[in-house]
């Protein structure tokens, strides 16, 4: 042991001077680097963060396996998963917020009042949240489950209805970003293992990935901060939104266009207290309309329209605005007589093949009473996909890396989605004592993700331009469409799994 | 474009193989002091060595860590060996072990055994290759203490080392060697009693020879000369050779490349590229 100690000793020195001879330039930034490295360790050993110096107080520029930035929801859950994995527990993590510290939430601080940016969860979504501990606290602090989602057509009676048999099993959770977010930054402060470092307030001013596969200088990602500071990682994660800052300073290329739409939200007060279990949506030709309940007594509604009539939305009264919500879900002004007559005749023809059908019966909305007072929101509607969603240490998630539009609730989902791939890929990495930011395991991420997201996003796409006419043709075969699809229950099923997946 | 990407790694892969033929050629001159060097050969992968690809990806030696590194891992950790990667169940899992990398090269192997936790020598008898690998894992603050990397042959290693390792790996070497049997041998030296032997590398048969040489070498960018057939092994010589010295072999596993998704997986068929893993009697 002593012998194999001298051995290493003698060695090092040896090379040292031979290389001192042999290149004394190089050796000199070689020797000047590792001293950087060695007071690096240090400083990962006595925790001291970010402005820690060294003894002849040259500043040290942090390293960690991987910097996320951004910590939304699915910066945050990222970060969450990364922490929680005992295989990575000797991996550094840092996840990067340019806001504040989000407040911590409490069921008494929640109150009667509730958000106007809500999200829809599905099994999926809730199956990495509680891995990584967050769901518990979501649940004590507020979700609603809905059982049943019922979509139909403003142009005709054709309508579709999800919902597993006997109402039992939920469909998704409407649940407030803000409430997401909150249950991941305590869980951030919960880690058992003590790798993730979180800094607030802390903006991406610019970053650096310099040329990969070199031997005579390092790989690493240098982050330069808002603050002129720097960090320096194994791989970023972008996980900074539809304008990642990641996304641009990394150089990917993005296909997106607008919709010419905006998204109106607010909280809706119900007229009458009900279960409040079913999710409505219906497709009107300036956008679809979409009621999510929160409570017993209370549903959130995300609208997409016209940027106009966003517009006045915003501006009119409460009164007015409940009346337009309640319009919008009642109103039959768009049929068309004659498909009417078509549309009817079809679901006699279903309902004598399978005359027990109960699942699609439709069911009425309820009324809206009024609206929380100051919970009126807009914001644009559009289309956005990363033609890669990796390089060489660096990787996109979420809407960074895939906006799509709200109607299928699918977002965060994919986000979601996205940060469970990446963890699955990481912990494979870290197992064969890879690189992270090896670009032949990042690919695997992004086959993986962009075989699974692609379809999803066209299928979105393809829904949201069907029902964006009143074409007589269109809406004929669109109804019947949805009508057949309604009726074939293996299809239904099929419909149900890959959207919770 | 991708094909292109896959052709220049297989080249760089081939060539670092001809940095590996210096070491076992050295090694055979020390060991035995007759000439089992082929000068031809080591002139010629003298001529085509090229250090700074070493790293670059695509990377025929980085992907096939997909399976040595889970192939290692797992018998050092005493775990049963399976097709599928299983994943451990803490970090650091080869924590405690000590390993040598035989022909190490730009330290591709050695630094992922590293990172999971062992204590790893590498060794090359080339110069340059030994300052390079240095020099990569120099950048990496996650590589310390635990990795040394010497420039000297195995047989010089036997002389200081002898029976000091858990774990002996000599990956895509043995294939290029004169004098299979006292490479190994040295090899089995360098391990403690109840030590593994790792080797990983090319049959002697027709459908080697159609891949090695005739896809990757007549008709593939692989520069013509790099492969030999008659100095292909076949697994049968490794394990007469492993049980004439007292080793167990455990396993004997065919390995396979997928050249469009540059990835290695395993296989129940020996008869291009594979795996033999021994283990020195105590």
């Amino acid at each position: 042991m002593a012998m194999q100690t001298i051995c290493q000793l003698h060695n090092r020195c040896l090379k040292s001077l031979a290389t001192l001879v042999v290149c004394p330039a190089r050796s000199l930034t070689c020797l000047a680097k590792k001293q950087r490295e060695s007071c690096h360790h240090h400083r990962f050993q006595s925790r001291v963060r970010r402005f820690s110096q060294d003894s002849s107080s040259k500043p040290v520029t942090p390293f960690y396996d991987v910097v996320i930035v951004g910590g939304g929801m699915a910066g945050g859950a990222l970060a969450c998963a990364l922490g929680s994995e005992v295989t990575l527990a000797d991996h550094k993590i840092l996840l990067l917020d340019h806001g504040k510290k989000p407040p911590k939430l409490t069921p008494e601080s929640l109150g009667s009042e509730y958000s106007n940016r809500v999200c829809a969860l599905n099994p999926q979504s809730k199956k990495l949240l509680s891995g990584i501990g967050a769901w518990s606290t979501i649940e004590k602090l507020r979700c609603k489950p809905f059982h049943r989602m019922q979509v139909w057509d403003a142009c005709s009676d054709s309508l579709i209805a999800f919902n597993h048999p006997d109402l039992i099993q939920e469909l998704a959770y409407i649940v407030e970003n803000n409430v997401t977010i909150s249950a991941l930054t305590e869980q951030l402060e919960h880690l058992k293992q003590g790798n993730v470092d979180v800094w607030y307030e802390t903006g991406l001013a610019n970053l650096k990935v310099p040329v990969q596969g070199t031997i005579d200088q390092e790989s690493w990602v240098t982050v330069t901060l808002k603050d002129m500071s720097k960090v320096k990682t194994r791989l970023l994660v972008g996980a900074d939104g539809a304008n990642s800052q990641v996304r641009k300073f990394g150089g990917f290329t993005m296909t997106r266009w607008t919709y010419d739409q905006s998204a109106v939200v607010a909280t809706l007060h119900l007229a009458e207290q009900t279960e409040n279990h079913v999710a409505w949506q219906r497709f009107l030709p300036t956008g679809p309309i979409a009621m999510l309940p929160l409570s017993e007594t209370h549903s959130s509604l995300v609208w997409s329209t016209t940027h106009e009539e966003a517009k006045k939305l915003l501006q009119m009264s409460d009164d007015e605005f409940v009346e337009a919500v309640n319009h919008a879900f009642w109103d039959d002004s768009h049929h068309v007589a004659s498909l009417d007559i078509v549309t009817q005749i079809f679901e006699d023809v279903l309902k004598v093949l399978q005359p027990d059908d109960s699942s699609s019966v439709r069911q009425l909305p309820p009324s809206v009473g009024g609206i929380q007072p100051g919970s009126r929101a807009k914001f644009p509607l559009g289309l956005g996909h990363a033609m890669h969603y990796v390089k060489p240490r660096i990787a996109l998630i979420g809407d960074a890396a895939h906006r799509v539009h709200p109607l299928a609730g699918q977002g965060i989902n994919l986000g979601f989605g996205d940060v469970s791939c990446l963890k699955d890929v990481l912990v494979k990495c870290a197992n064969l004592g890879g690189d992270f930011g090896s670009i032949s395991s990042l690919t695997d991420y992004e086959t993986q993700r962009q075989r699974h997201v692609v379809p999803i996003m066209m299928v979105i796409d393809a829904l949201k331009r069907l029902y964006s006419t009143t074409n007589p043709a269109a809406v004929l075969a669109r109804s019947l469409g949805l009508q057949a699809t309604n009726a074939l229950k293996p299809l239904k099923d099929t419909i149900i799994d890959s959207a919770s997946r | 474009m991708a094909l292109s990407g896959t052709r220049m790694s297989w080249l760089r892969c081939k060539r670092s193989l001809g940095r590996k033929i210096l070491l076992t050629t050295n090694t055979h001159r020390c060991a035995s002091n007759d000439s089992t060097v082929d000068q031809k050969e080591v002139e010629f992968f003298g001529s085509i060595g090229n250090v700074e690809g070493w790293w670059k990806e695509p990377n025929v030696l980085l992907s096939m860590n997909q399976t040595r590194v889970p192939l290692i891992r797992d018998a050092l950790t005493q775990q049963q060996f399976t097709n599928v990667d299983q994943h451990p169940t803490s970090c650091r899992t080869l924590k405690g072990k000590s390993i040598v990398d035989v022909g190490c090269g730009g330290g591709i192997l050695s630094e992922a055994l590293v990172r999971l936790g062992a204590s790893v020598t590498g060794i090359d008898a080339t110069k340059d290759m030994i300052e390079a690998a240095k020099l990569h894992a120099s950048h990496d603050p996650a590589l310390n203490e635990r990795l040394r990397y010497l420039n000297v042959t195995s047989s010089d290693l036997v002389k200081v080392e002898a029976e000091s390792f858990d774990g002996v790996v000599a990956t895509e070497v043995i294939e290029h060697v004169s004098d299979v049997e006292s490479f190994v041998t040295d090899c089995i030296q360098l391990a403690k009693p109840g030590g593994s032997i790792f080797i990983t590398t090319i049959n002697q048969t027709w459908a080697a020879y159609m891949i090695a040489i005739v896809l990757a070498e007549r008709l593939g960018p692989v520069p013509i000369g790099t492969h030999q057939y008659e100095k292909f092994v076949k697994p049968e010589i490794l394990k007469s050779i492993f049980q004439k010295n007292e080793c167990s072999v455990k396993l004997i596993q065919g390995q396979m490349y997928n050249v469009f998704t540059n990835k290695w997986s395993w296989a129940s068929d020996l008869s291009v590229f594979y795996a033999i893993h021994a283990v020195k009697g105590s």
